[in-house]
């Protein structure tokens, strides 16, 4: 907590500042969300704005397909029959969409989109770790001077997850032609796992910026310890983020089931405000686990 | 006066046991029995052999005398690598392989009439599939000979309906012993076991006792009460009676369990391995889900002579005799682990083999000579059950659909220019599946969406109340057709679709703000309906387009144009462009936006939305 308070004041000049007493409630952590919106706001604009992109040259590129009834009838009824017959028909007539431009540029747009997310995580886990809210550029710097160290725990989670997912899966394939029971068992058990994993990896990033570790075993060290002591905190954090994201599944899924594909305006509201909701129980899950990590 | 009607009654009476028998084209029920059967057999689950004993009777219902008997064997197709079967299935049926190590046949050991004069059995094919035996006296017209046949059957491993599985713990006794071929038009009509075939056989009696080891649950074609009776020897006899019907199958397994519920009259019974539970559950779900409606649409169960069906689930291992027909039993193929509700394998299979209660075993067509006869049909009523039971559906996961009616479709599409009439022999594997289930199935669709339901029910009902019990050939149904709907419809559904491989391509070629060009092309022409709709006009106009223009020209400000706008013709190689507008829509564009948005939103979040 003191070193953050430090940090907080050399990133700002050296100016002095009023210090505020550090939080000791869980909630107040996670109030920062909403009083500290920038990163809520940033993570939903930089990747809507090259979504947008992507889906206006898929709208476009597919609007001369709209001539045909039968398109609109694949996105409203979702009948892999009639899929069949335009992709049938798209195929003897050798047309290419230009929608499927979109295509080429998706990939690098996506690894784009990751390193700028991994960025803007070093800005975030800073800025509900400080004191006071974050200069611009203090939330830029922080972005820059964690972006190696949480790059490296993505990679680094993304092979440990990969080999525990695949180790599962095969498992449970083997399992299940021994006894069916036995395979679920065993596929339930990988994915309570590859969650735990998942969730360690997670705070690892957050202690890495909240203790100032650039080691990250270090990091990783500390996150176990953490999710040790503050198990049932963390497991509510977790567990409640699962339920709610659950939840709002459900009833986005609902909405999108009833409202047809022609009433575009209360779809779009539906669906950005689900997008917004989800991002953050997201954001609620790291205002907690830097919350936890700095002892609540 | 009472002396002349007394006289009148004795001649009509003579003439009457004079003249032929009256012809098998039409309904008789309850039918004469042709080919009856009274056989003694006992199974050996070890070495997978049976041997019998069978009292075979055949009535010759016909004018013409019949001068010798023919019999199929069909089990001998297995016996090698060699046989006909084999060379054209190459060795495998539906996925399933031919295990050489465990080979099948029968082998008639004596055949001898009831005065116990021995006849000499002479193969008609290489493979012996089909033997005949030459008779001392021609069987006259109204007359009946009764054979006495000592065979034996070795049954192989699974694969192609018939045989053992589950180390021997699995039977199914498909076409395991001598049966007669069919006389008709003067000649017997049998041919050698082709892979493609089914079979063909006479309505008669079944009386059968089988003796099987004492733990041994058995299944069995029946239409009466069964008996069963322990022996001495560790083994028990089930008697079994089937009236009425033109094969008899059984199935034995000491792992079967069963489940049972009355339906509409018929106790339903559902035999299945405890590890298939849930599967027999959505088996038995579907068969009396479908039954009332079959009973409704086309005719009551065996016209109500048939107070028993029994499902057969048949093992993992034994899936080669999953998904067949025969009188009062039908089997179901096994899928290996649970299936998800949301696939439909199980029910749509279970309402298609029900619906061969109706055609096959009842209106029992010639399934080598005109297989689509009853494939069609049934597969037909298989998208009827499918619509009313689950939407149409096959597939219906996670919001995605696809209908059983769309698979179809597809394979058609694929291969359109294959007309339906051919012997099962005239096809090879792709052309059969859909000369035989997809094409028949979507014209009769088509028919029934261009005629109406009312009028389509009064068709089937018709047709199968008047050929219940018998054999009919498309011709009769032709005749059918004709009575009950229109010539027209009749006409290009035989001369173009059972007896031609014509298709059709009606499509928008163009639309602009002065007109719209519409064409067809193709052989096959069915009349239609196009459905326009006019800037500034708030109601759509209709115009019929006939056979006799290919082209169609439409003025008038066209915005959209719909050609067979409620989709009666199924067999448009090309729905997509059926339909156009003269302007993208931007509504609908706004709406691939805001659901793309949605898309690429998650696609660029990945696993960070979480």
């Amino acid at each position: 907590m003191v070193e953050i308070e430090k940090r907080d004041r050399r990133i700002e000049n050296g100016e002095s500042r009023i210090e505020t007493p550090a939080p000791t409630s869980l909630g107040a952590y996670l109030r920062r969300i909403v009083q500290r919106p920038r990163a809520w706001a940033l993570s939903y604009l930089v990747t809507t704005l090259p979504a947008l992109g992507l889906a206006l040259l898929t709208a476009l590129g597919w609007l001369p397909l709209t001539r045909y009834p039968i398109f609109s009838q694949i996105l409203e009824t979702r009948s892999l029959g009639a899929l069949f017959d335009f992709a049938m028909a798209e195929m003897k007539n050798a047309r290419v969409p230009w929608g499927t431009l979109a295509l080429l540029f998706a990939l690098p747009a996506w690894v784009v989109a990751r390193l700028f997310w991994t960025w803007l995580e070093g800005g975030t886990l800073a800025e509900y770790a400080a004191a006071q809210t974050l200069s611009w550029r203090a939330f830029a710097q922080a972005g820059w001077r964690w972006f190696g160290v949480l790059l490296a725990l993505n990679l680094a989670g993304a092979v440990l997850l990969g080999v525990i997912g695949g180790a599962a899966l095969l498992l449970a394939a083997f399992a299940y032609m021994l006894a069916p029971a036995l395979g679920w068992a065993i596929a339930g058990v990988g994915l309570a796992l590859a969650g735990l994993f998942a969730t360690w990896i997670e705070v690892a990033r957050a202690a890495a910026v909240t203790q100032n570790e650039r080691r990250i075993f270090r990091a990783l060290g500390s996150a176990a310890s953490a999710m040790a002591k503050q198990a049932l905190l963390l497991a509510g954090l977790v567990g409640g983020g699962l339920a709610l994201y659950g939840l709002l599944f459900l009833v986005h899924r609902w909405f999108m089931d009833i409202l047809p594909l022609h009433w575009w305006l209360p779809t779009l509201v539906i669906q950005q405000a689900y997008t917004l909701l989800r991002l953050g129980i997201r954001l609620t899950r790291q205002a907690g686990q830097v919350g936890l990590l700095l002892n609540v | 006066m009472k002396t002349r009607i007394n006289l009148l009654a004795l001649l009509c009476c003579v003439g009457l046991l004079g003249l032929p028998a009256p012809s098998l084209g039409r309904a008789t029920v309850p039918p004469p029995d042709v080919a009856s059967y009274d056989i003694t057999a006992t199974y050996d689950p070890e070495t997978h052999t049976l041997t019998g004993q069978q009292t075979a009777v055949y009535h010759n219902r016909t004018a013409a005398p019949i001068p010798n008997l023919v019999f199929h064997l069909y089990l001998n197709a297995f016996r090698n690598t060699e046989t006909l079967w084999m060379r054209e299935s190459d060795m495998g049926m539906r996925g399933y392989g031919f295990d050489p190590n465990a080979p099948g046949w029968t082998r008639i050991d004596q055949l001898s009439l009831a005065d116990g004069t021995v006849l000499t059995v002479k193969a008609l094919d290489d493979d012996e599939t089909l033997v005949e035996v030459t008779l001392p006296q021609p069987v006259a017209p109204g007359e009946s000979i009764s054979v006495d046949i000592a065979f034996t059957a070795q049954f192989p491993k699974v694969f192609a309906r018939t045989g053992w599985a589950d180390s021997g713990d699995f039977i199914f006794g498909g076409q395991w012993f001598p049966k007669f071929g069919v006389w008709e038009s003067g000649a017997w009509n049998a041919y050698p076991f082709h892979a493609n075939s089914e079979f063909y056989a006479d309505f008669g009696r079944y009386d059968v006792a089988l003796t099987l080891p004492q733990d041994w649950i058995v299944a069995a074609t029946s239409t009466a009460t069964s008996g069963v009776v322990a022996n001495s020897d560790g083994t028990a006899t089930h008697t079994f009676v089937a009236e009425h019907v033109i094969d008899f199958v059984w199935s034995a397994s000491p792992e079967f369990r069963e489940m049972t519920r009355e339906v509409e009259g018929v106790d339903v019974r559902v035999v299945y391995y405890p590890r298939q539970r849930a599967m027999a559950r959505r088996a038995l779900e579907a068969t009396t889900g479908a039954l009332p409606l079959y009973n409704a649409w086309f005719g009551t169960y065996g016209k109500g002579l048939y107070p028993q069906l029994t499902v057969v689930i048949v093992p993992p291992d034994a899936g080669g005799a999953g998904g067949m027909e025969y009188p009062t039993l039908f089997t179901v193929g096994a899928l290996g682990g649970p299936m998800p509700a949301c696939l439909r394998l199980i029910e749509v299979e279970t309402v298609h083999e029900l619906g061969h209660q109706w055609f096959q075993s009842v209106v029992a067509t010639n399934e080598a000579e005109e297989p689509w006869l009853d494939e069609g049909f049934t597969d037909y009523a298989t998208v009827r059950a499918t619509n009313a039971l689950y939407d149409g559906n096959l597939v219906d996961c996670a919001g995605w659909t696809f209908s059983y009616l769309a698979m179809h479709r597809m394979q058609y599409v694929m291969f359109p220019d294959t007309p339906m009439a051919g012997a099962a022999w005239d096809f090879d594997s792709m052309q059969y599946g859909i000369a035989t289930y997809s094409k028949p199935l979507l014209a009769l669709i088509t028919v029934e969406r261009t005629v109406g339901e009312t009028a389509m029910q009064q068709f089937l009902s018709t047709y199968f109340d008047r050929y219940a019990f018998a054999h009919p050939r498309a011709e009769d149904l032709r005749a059918v057709m004709e009575e009950i709907l229109d010539a027209e419809v009749a006409a290009w559904f035989f001369d173009q679709l059972v007896h031609d491989d014509g298709v059709l391509d009606a499509h928008v070629v163009a639309i602009d703000a002065e007109q719209a060009t519409l064409e067809r092309d193709g052989d096959l022409c069915i009349p239609t309906t196009v459905r326009v709709t006019h800037d500034g006009r708030h109601t759509p106009e209709t115009i019929a387009w006939s056979c006799d223009q290919p082209t169609l020209t439409i003025d008038g400000a066209p915005r959209m144009v719909e050609i067979d706008p409620n989709g009666a013709i199924v067999l448009d190689q090309d729905l997509a462009n059926n339909r156009l507008r003269r302007a993208p829509d931007p509504v609908t564009g706004l709406g691939i936006l805001v659901r793309g948005l949605r898309f690429w939103q998650d696609f660029l979040w990945g696993g960070a939305v979480w």
